[in-house]
Formats: C-alpha cells, structure tokens, sequence
C-alpha cells in the first residue's frame, strides 16, 4: 500500500516538474533535460524516495534560475508591474488614512462582475482563459501568430469595468441627491461620496490591469 | 595565439574534459556523473545545460538528439561531442595552466600530468 502510494506521489511530482520545466525552458532543451531528470530520479528513488524528492526539487530550481529568467522574460516583467502598481496603489490607500475605508464588497461586484460577463461574451470562455493563460507565458504568446481575439478580452474588459464606474458613480450622486436631506447633510454627505467614488477607483483598477495586460499581449 | 579568442571559464574546462572522457560523446547525465565522479562537484543540470548552450553557441560542442528510452520517460537523449575548434580550446587553456604553474615550483607531478594531457 505504502509503495503504491510512494508511486503515486513520484508520479504527482515528475508530472508537476514537467509543467515547470516546460514553462522554463526553451522548446529545444525541455525533451533532453526532463529525460536526464526522469532517469536520475528513478536511480535515485532506489535508494530513497525522500532524497529522490529532494533532489527533484533542487534540480528544479536550478533550472528554473538559470532559464526562466531568459525564456519567460516578459511574464516576469509583466508581473513585477502589476505588483508594483499594486504597491504603489495600497500605499495611497495607506497614506490617506484607513484600509477600510477603501473597500467595499458592493462596489467592487458593480464593476467586476460586468466587466468580467460583458468579456465572456464578447470573446467565449476558451479565447477568455486562454488570455489570461498568455499573459504568463511566453512560449504561448511567442506561438501565435497574431493576438487580436485575446486583445479584444482585456480591451472589452477594460472598457465595460470602465462604464460601470461611472455608472456607479451617477447611480450614487442620484441617491445621495434623493435621499439626503438638508439637516443631515453635513455629517451624511461625505462618507456617501466616498463610497460613490469608490466604483470609479475599482474601474481605474481594472482598467489599468488591462492596459498593461493588451501591453503585454501585443509587444 | 589571436587575441580575439576567448578562454575558457573553469566549469566550461570541466564540461569538455567530462564529454572526452566518455569517448567524445555523452548525454547530461553522463557528463553530470563524470563531474560528479572525477572531479568530486555537484553539478544542477541548469547550470550544466546553460553552459552546454554557451559552449554549443561558441562553436565549441555540437549536439545531436540520440534514443528515447523508458527509463527516460519517453524522451530522447541529446548527445554533445566536443568540436575540433573546441578541443583547441581546451588545449589551450591547459596549456595556459601548465605555463602559469610551471616557475611556480609547485608538485612535479601536478606539472607532469597536465602536461600529459596537452601533448
């Protein structure tokens, strides 16, 4: 029993070092060098299936240091701007006062939720996850021949995420102007606006994100 | 000796020799396993692969795709041999060894294998 697990777990993780390295490595060298991985492994294994996954590990790293960095190039660079701007964004957030008050569940289903659908649509599921499988990776993207349909998913994206902040925004002056009276209005008003103004800030998120993915799909 | 040639870093010498040992022609495990064995060191396959891709670049080993075995996974081997102008190459970075070590009065028999290995 213990040996067929011991199987099954070597089997699980030679399948996952496959991924790896094929995401890695240049197309030439993925056959020669998962080979050398899978024969060393199983000599290795032999002797201790412990230090078989250790060294499977190791050799992992290796080759994800000493190849990723040329081969998907772009995907990391595409993720250090988006991390970035994400820490420049939370940041703001932070210098302005409380995180708190910069969230808010409903906002947030006001612009992703459309954005996300009007895309789905426009573009069908298998080209809309697709999209977001390119922007990680390069052999993919180097592939195709042109991009436009993958384009069309962020520009769709954007534009809709876009719309529905300031559709947020209208829909919240509208309110405010109904509901507010002249009594409340000093301690109402502002917490009402922040709030309204919040559907914008999510769009712009959006919107950004996309910008820099239709960036990254047409370099 | 032309000045524009370039020599050969440390791992790249061990590489070659490796690949002569084994008859002219050997795989990535092999040549990590000849390391392993004559030279004592560790060698990751990412490191040995990226010099291989250096050294293959230069002109100095050509590659060929071998067998697929089972052991293997079903994938073929790719086998490296060292080119003419790679032996060379490392002829003359022994050369240069010897001649930097030769007034330096270290073990006479240091200086006498290594001058074996570049008659």
């Amino acid at each position: 029993m213990k040996s067929v697990q011991t199987k099954a777990n070597s089997s699980a993780l030679l399948s996952i070092s496959n991924h790896i390295l094929k995401w890695s490595l240049p197309n030439d060298l993925h056959e020669p060098i998962y080979g050398d991985l899978h024969e060393q492994f199983h000599i290795i294994n032999k002797q201790s299936a412990f230090k078989a996954c250790l060294w499977l590990i190791q050799q992992i790293c290796s080759v994800l240091w000493h190849f990723s960095h040329s081969t998907q190039r772009g995907t990391y660079m595409f993720l250090i701007s988006i991390f970035s701007i994400i820490a420049i964004v939370l940041m703001t957030f932070w210098l302005g006062g409380e995180l708190s008050m910069y969230f808010d569940i409903p906002s947030i289903l006001i612009v992703c939720l459309p954005a996300i659908l009007v895309s789905l649509m426009a573009v069908g599921k298998e080209t809309f996850m697709s999209s977001f499988k390119l922007l990680l990776n390069t052999h993919l993207l180097n592939e195709l021949e042109e991009t436009n349909e993958h384009v069309k998913t962020f520009e769709v994206m954007g534009k809709t995420a876009m719309l529905m902040g300031w559709f947020g925004i209208v829909t919240g002056a509208i309110a405010i102007a109904s509901n507010i009276s002249a009594e409340m209005f000093a301690s109402v008003f502002g917490p009402a606006f922040a709030v309204m103004c919040l559907t914008l800030l999510y769009s712009l998120m959006m919107k950004t994100f996309c910008y820099v993915a239709i960036l990254r799909l047409t370099r | 000796m032309p000045t524009n040639e370039k020599y050969l870093g440390e791992f790249e010498q061990l590489i070659l020799l490796a690949i002569l040992n084994v008859n002219n022609r050997a795989y990535g495990t092999e040549i990590a396993t000849t390391i392993l064995e004559k030279g004592q060191r560790e060698v990751t396959l990412g490191a040995l692969y990226t010099s291989l891709t250096r050294l293959q670049t230069k002109g100095l080993v050509a590659s060929e795709m071998g067998e697929a075995t089972a052991e293997r996974g079903g994938r073929a081997k790719k086998y490296f041999t060292v080119t003419a102008q790679g032996q060379s190459a490392i002829k003359r970075s022994l050369s240069l060894i010897k001649n930097m070590s030769k007034s330096l009065n270290l073990n006479k028999t240091m200086g006498d294998s290594i001058q074996d290995l570049t008659a």
